[in-house]
């Protein structure tokens, strides 16, 4: 995703940008053959993944072939939960609490296709990011890319 | 570490702290202003003062073109001759003259009742004993101001008697060039719970005070973003060959 592909009146650029968003994790599935993506961050910000997990929830909520959302710190899930969830779902999304903290967090990441970074601009330091891509690089974590939220 | 460093990394560091820039220095203005007010009020140096004096005296310059007198033997220049005898007023000579005068009229056993005073002729130090008691001359708008606390009326009074005097000298010896009337001498017994004291600060000062505690603020900030720096931009997360799938600004948060 570069600029913006159209020109948008200000009003009208914060849904724009929330539903672009929300296209780009869609293609994410598309076009990487992708089952379940991860959504974790590298900061302590968890609002701001939590933000972004729930504009995609709400999207796809009434969606017949929509994303399944599943948010881990409501419902605890493992390896054996997420093979059955590929039998009823096509899409999955998981939201993860920080890899570099929480192990548990770490080992749905390993079993997710790919994961997804909130990020967010002037909070995100270098350091915890650059340990977070340490630990992604270590485990062999496919990571699609970063949202700044 | 500091790679990641620069311009405009510095201002989205003071951007992302503005609240708290604002915050601390309203609070170090304030701080600030209370311990630059308290350092200049005068008469209120001490608890056990109870006599807060203020004498006031109105300077006249007859001749506008005058600008050099001379006052205790020595030639000085100045636009400003009020300033002058302010300066006068608050010298060590002055303060000096004082007792010296003390010591001429009274013995030391007189002094110590009179003045409750205990003093030693051979070293005494009357630039010391008038930090102690809290002096200071003002000069505004050609009206010079002495003010000084002492715990002892006897010891105002002779003081005030002394400036007096030297007002009076000055007008003797610079009759054709200045005029200095005694405006009034007024002593507040604080004992007795009627005293009461203006004090302020200049606008000059206050934008000084709020620069001054701006930027200290700002360079604390600086050195917090310089030895944490943060991602600000999409370029940022390149230079680790990451993509950036989307942006979501805080005003879509907000609406959202």
């Amino acid at each position: 995703m570069g600029t913006s592909k159209y020109k948008v009146s200000k009003g009208q650029k914060s849904k724009y940008e929330i539903e672009q968003m929300i296209c780009e994790v869609r293609e994410l599935f598309d076009q990487k053959d992708t089952f379940c993506v991860g959504i974790s961050t590298s900061t302590k910000l968890r609002d701001n993944k939590r933000f972004v997990f729930d504009c995609i929830a709400e999207h796809e909520k009434n969606n017949e072939n929509g994303i399944y959302c599943i948010d881990i710190d409501e419902k605890e899930i493992n390896k054996k939960d997420l093979e059955k969830m590929r039998n009823n779902h096509k899409y999955i999304i998981v939201n993860l609490p920080p890899i570099s903290i929480s192990s548990e967090a770490m080992e749905i990441a390993r079993e997710c296709d790919t994961l997804v970074l909130v990020e967010k601009y002037a909070h995100t330091k270098y350091s915890e990011f650059e340990k977070t891509l340490a630990i992604i690089k270590q485990e062999n974590i496919n990571l699609a890319g970063v949202i700044s939220a | 570490m500091f790679e990641h460093f620069g311009l405009k990394d510095l201002f989205v560091g003071l951007w992302k702290y503005k609240i708290i820039i604002l915050i601390v220095t309203v609070i170090t203005t304030i701080l600030l202003s209370v311990v630059y007010i308290k350092k200049n009020t005068l008469g209120i140096t001490s608890d056990t003062d109870s006599f807060y004096t203020e004498n006031l005296y109105y300077v006249n310059q007859l001749n506008n073109e005058t600008n050099e007198i001379t006052i205790d033997g020595a030639n000085k220049k100045s636009e400003n001759v009020g300033q002058m005898i302010a300066t006068v007023l608050v010298s060590n000579v002055f303060k000096e003259q004082i007792f010296l005068n003390m010591f001429d009229q009274y013995t030391d056993k007189e002094i110590a009742d009179k003045f409750s005073l205990q003093v030693n002729r051979d070293a005494f130090d009357a630039e010391q004993f008038f930090d102690n008691i809290g002096y200071k001359v003002d000069n505004n708008v050609g009206v010079i101001k002495v003010m000084y606390t002492t715990n002892n009326e006897e010891l105002s009074n002779f003081i005030t008697e002394e400036s007096n005097k030297y007002v009076e000298q000055l007008n003797k010896e610079l009759f054709d060039k200045v005029e200095v009337n005694n405006l009034g001498n007024t002593i507040v017994d604080k004992s007795n719970g009627v005293f009461s004291q203006e004090s302020t600060i200049s606008k000059k000062i206050l934008l000084v005070i709020v620069m001054f505690s701006f930027v200290l603020i700002c360079i604390v900030i600086f050195f917090i973003i310089l030895f944490n720096p943060t991602i600000n931009r999409r370029s940022d997360f390149a230079e680790y060959g990451v993509d950036v799938l989307g942006e979501i600004h805080v005003k879509a948060r907000k609406e959202n």
